[in-house]
């Protein structure tokens, strides 16, 4: 099911898809394939909404897209990269440099504080340090300004992850994925863990901060949120395997 | 951040479950600088003790016993040499100066030392130091006593006061009251008293840090004295001899325990180290001081080697125990190792943030291990000064500690591979989604 | 990451590096600080006042070199004493007068002031702390143990400037320094009378036996 507003796959945002998948294949060692992909892709900036029951292999395709899997067949390109075609160490470093993730909870560190949460990918990616310094600011600062932008006051920066509520996590969480405005923001189910009215707020707040440059693939069983994007796809229609079971 | 930082925070943040493990590397380090220091500071010590003196002279025994007991007081002759030799030695032209040693009594648990007044005079420790009197002097008198400054601390003696000495050695019951034994005189297991012969202090010696504070020095002529009246280790029945009574004796030794010599040449202390050997007239064993030292070195060395070994053994067993808690400790952390991954650390970055982690933790240990060394040298230093009369300087690092805690830390960074191994194989597997 | 991992692998490696490092390198000061004791008055026996390092090199020297030339001991013994018993009272009188003249025996004065190497084992004679500081050097194994004493022209009388703590009896050393004639220091010995007895030297350079 698609939703109404239906961007281009191919970016007419100018430059490669934020994702394209190609006949992606994949089984866990020792069991049948679980992920039979055709295709499937991501326009640069557009944000994509993803649902499906649990066990429909939603988290196996995450790690997949994230580079953190590596299918068996098919191709998997992020900002026009192939990452099969990477060595395992360019590929956990294109990861760094491209792509941003949110998990659903536990997504922080909990020892170390809101800010150097939100720091982290810069300490493991040049590229977004310094994307996240072409306005003239320190990386700290910038974190603090988008930890302003997400909500989340200035008491709190230097707060360790822990103390935090549920919902100022999500927020932090969410600051540390978009800081250096990476290519492709993936986020598993960020909202299930947070009210009614939390959730929507969150997902305004990710949607607003995703703006036109940084792709968004939110995954979850939500329906409710599936209007705000700009793109809908179920999880069945994606992946052949999942649709050969639901007709058995 | 860097990778040490955010390991060393992630130690931290767990510091509960760890501190047991950094406890025993702690101690384990504090063992084997201990077992370090304490060989070296013996070893000074016991050299330390004597100096300049080119061979000590006793009837025929092992060079060592007769070390022991002339310079250490530890353990008591069985033999003795007879006067007539010691002064055969004093009177060799190639001889400087002698110091006579007489051993057998004590007071109060220390050893009483029979000299002449040469002991005062060329007696030197450490680097040459000669004795010097913290209090009075040596007066010469027949029945006056020198007392070592531990001596003198201990027992709260000062110049003029009296005291009595025991017969027998120096373990045979320590501070036996002198004052209210009534079964003085009675031979057969209890300590026996020169009652009737005080002697009155009449100097303290400065501390020297050598078996010289514990011990009292009189004149040989009062070891004499005191023993007319005395037949095979008792008083006879029946006769006493008054001051005056002494007089008349000819107060000459006959035995005694040890010769301390020194050369006019000492290069000539071979040959004359031979001639004393091979005297005709008596069965006499000639040492030359630094030789038996060095040669007691040799004996304990098969020791020391076994108590480092048995050190760096339980330094094994504290790192082992170091790597198990933090594998332990690693099913937890699955999550934080999964979020870790997701913002673009390698495996690489998990191994190295696990052995970082496990390097700071015995660094963090080693160094409690030095502290608790000082520490532990406060205490130790002055329990070997009461036992043995040896100034232990334990607080003082050895030449080769500062390798020894590099290569202890290199150890611990090398036990925390497998955790860090664990952790890297972890990381791989999990993906996004740890199976916790 | 990279400059991480290197500089981690380094610091490895410089652990292992600094852990190889010898425990008992010799030390070249190593007496400990002075410890906390009075000593009023140094009364320290008079070592021979240590010159300068001296200049020019030094030669490889052997024993022989400090026999005089015309020194034959065993010349004066009248009997045939090989024939004897060991334990014929003439034969013990003629190695009682055989060490005499060993205890004795002249220096060769052409060696005063030599720079010479040489090698042969130690006796120690005093330490400073457990720290050798004064030894003599014996041109055989085992010379005060189980084997006569050497003469007095084959035994150097030696100091060292810097006590070594590595050293120990019957070590086989090399030493380098500049030798001298010792001269009899007794405080009896009468004024004007130079007696030489023996050989000495302050070490400048002492380094374990390597045949060569």
């Amino acid at each position: 099911m698609t939703s109404a507003r239906h961007k281009s796959a191919d970016a007419a945002q100018g430059g490669a898809p934020a994702l394209a998948v190609d006949s992606l294949r994949f089984a866990w060692p020792g069991q049948p394939p679980c992920l039979d992909v055709a295709r499937f892709s991501i326009g640069a900036g557009e944000t994509v909404f993803l649902h499906g029951p649990s066990g429909s292999g939603k988290t196996t395709l995450l790690s997949l897209l994230a580079g953190i899997l590596l299918a068996q067949a098919g191709a998997v390109a992020v900002a026009g990269h192939d990452l099969g075609t990477l060595a395992a160490r360019r590929r956990d470093g294109f990861r760094a440099d491209h792509i941003g993730i949110l998990f659903q909870q536990f997504n922080l560190v909990p020892y170390l504080s809101a800010l150097e949460n939100v720091l982290l990918p810069c300490r493991f990616s040049a590229r977004r340090t310094r994307q996240a310094t072409a306005a003239g600011l320190t990386p700290r600062q910038e974190a603090a300004r988008l930890l302003g932008r997400l909500g989340i006051g200035q008491l709190l920066h230097t707060r360790p992850a822990a103390a935090l509520s549920v919902g100022e996590q999500q927020r932090v969480a969410a600051a540390r994925a978009l800081i250096g405005q990476p290519t492709l923001l993936i986020a598993d189910e960020p909202t299930s863990a947070l009210d009614e009215d939390n959730a929507h707020a969150f997902l305004d707040l990710l949607l607003s901060e995703c703006g036109d440059s940084c792709a968004l693939l939110l995954v979850s069983h939500d329906l409710r949120l599936a209007p705000r994007f700009d793109r809908s796809v179920a999880m069945a229609d994606l992946n052949r395997v999942a649709r050969a079971e639901a007709h058995r | 951040m860097t990778l040490l930082l955010l390991a060393c925070k992630s130690a931290w943040s767990r510091r509960g479950a760890l501190a047991l493990a950094i406890l025993s590397i702690m101690l384990s380090v504090a063992l084997l600088l201990t077992v370090e220091r304490l060989r070296h500071a013996a070893r000074d010590s016991f050299a330390a003790s004597l100096s300049s003196t080119d061979l000590v002279v006793g009837p025929r025994d092992h060079p060592l016993r007769l070390l022991l007991h002339s310079v250490f007081h530890i353990g008591t002759p069985d033999t003795g040499m007879s006067w007539a030799s010691a002064q055969r030695i004093a009177a060799d032209p190639a001889v400087a100066w002698t110091i006579p040693l007489a051993l057998g009594d004590s007071h109060r648990g220390f050893p009483v030392i029979a000299t002449s007044s040469a002991f005062f005079a060329h007696y030197r420790y450490a680097r040459a130091q000669p004795l010097v009197f913290a209090a009075g002097a040596d007066d010469g008198g027949l029945f006056r006593v020198v007392l070592g400054a531990e001596v003198a601390r201990r027992l709260g003696y000062h110049t003029g006061d009296q005291l009595t000495l025991s017969h027998g050695g120096a373990d045979a019951g320590a501070d036996a009251d002198t004052d209210t034994d009534h079964h003085a005189n009675h031979h057969g297991g209890r300590q026996a008293l020169h009652r009737d012969k005080p002697f009155t202090v009449s100097g303290v010696l400065a501390p020297t840090g050598t078996p010289v504070d514990r011990a009292l020095y009189i004149g040989l002529h009062a070891m004499q004295a005191i023993h007319l009246d005395w037949h095979g280790g008792a008083p006879i029945p029946g006769v006493t001899l008054s001051n005056a009574d002494l007089r008349k004796f000819d107060l000459e030794p006959t035995q005694i325990s040890a010769v301390m010599v020194g050369l006019k040449q000492r290069a000539a202390v071979l040959s004359m180290q031979r001639k004393f050997n091979s005297a005709t007239e008596e069965a006499l064993t000639a040492v030359i001081p630094a030789v038996a030292l060095s040669q007691l070195w040799e004996l304990t060395g098969s020791a020391e080697r076994v108590l480092d070994a048995i050190s760096a053994l339980v330094l094994v067993v504290a790192l082992c125990g170091l790597a198990a808690a933090v594998l332990a400790g690693l099913n937890e952390r699955r999550r934080e190792l999964a979020i870790l991954r997701a913002v673009g650390a390698r495996p690489l970055h998990i191994f190295l943030l696990l052995v970082c982690e496990g390097g700071a933790l015995v660094l963090i240990g080693a160094a409690g291990g030095v502290i608790l060394v000082q520490l532990a040298a406060l205490g130790l230093a002055p329990w070997a000064l009461a036992q043995w009369g040896l100034v232990f300087d334990l607080s003082r690092p050895g030449t080769g500690e500062l390798s020894l805690l590099a290569a202890v830390t290199g150890a611990g960074l090398l036990a925390s591979v497998i955790p860090g191994w664990r952790a890297y194989r972890l990381s791989l597997g999990d993906g996004l989604a740890p199976r916790t | 990451m990279r400059p991480l991992l290197q500089s981690s692998l380094l610091l490895c490696a410089a652990l292992a590096a600094l852990s190889g490092c010898q425990r008992d390198a010799p030390d070249a000061d190593g007496a400990p600080a002075a410890q906390a004791l009075p000593s009023a008055n140094q009364l320290a026996p008079a070592a021979p006042t240590a010159p300068a390092p001296g200049a020019g090199p030094v030669h490889e020297a052997e024993w022989f070199a400090l026999l005089p030339a015309d020194w034959e001991p065993a010349r004066t013994f009248s009997e045939d004493v090989e024939s004897l018993n060991d334990n014929d009272p003439r034969a013990l009188a003629a190695l009682a007068k055989l060490r005499a003249a060993w205890a004795n025996a002249p220096v060769e004065p052409a060696m005063d002031g030599a720079r010479i190497r040489i090698g042969g084992f130690i006796i120690p004679l005093d330490t400073d702390y457990g720290a050798v500081s004064e030894l003599l050097l014996v041109p055989y194994f085992g010379a005060c143990i189980h084997a006569p004493p050497p003469p007095a022209n084959q035994v150097i009388h030696v100091f060292l400037r810097a006590p070594r703590r590595d050293l120990k009896m019957m070590d086989a050393v090399h030493i380098s320094g500049t030798l001298r004639l010792a001269r009899n220091r007794s405080p009896d010995n009468v004024a004007g009378l130079i007696e030489t007895v023996g050989y000495e030297m302050t070490a400048e350079q002492i380094v374990p036996y390597r045949p060569e």
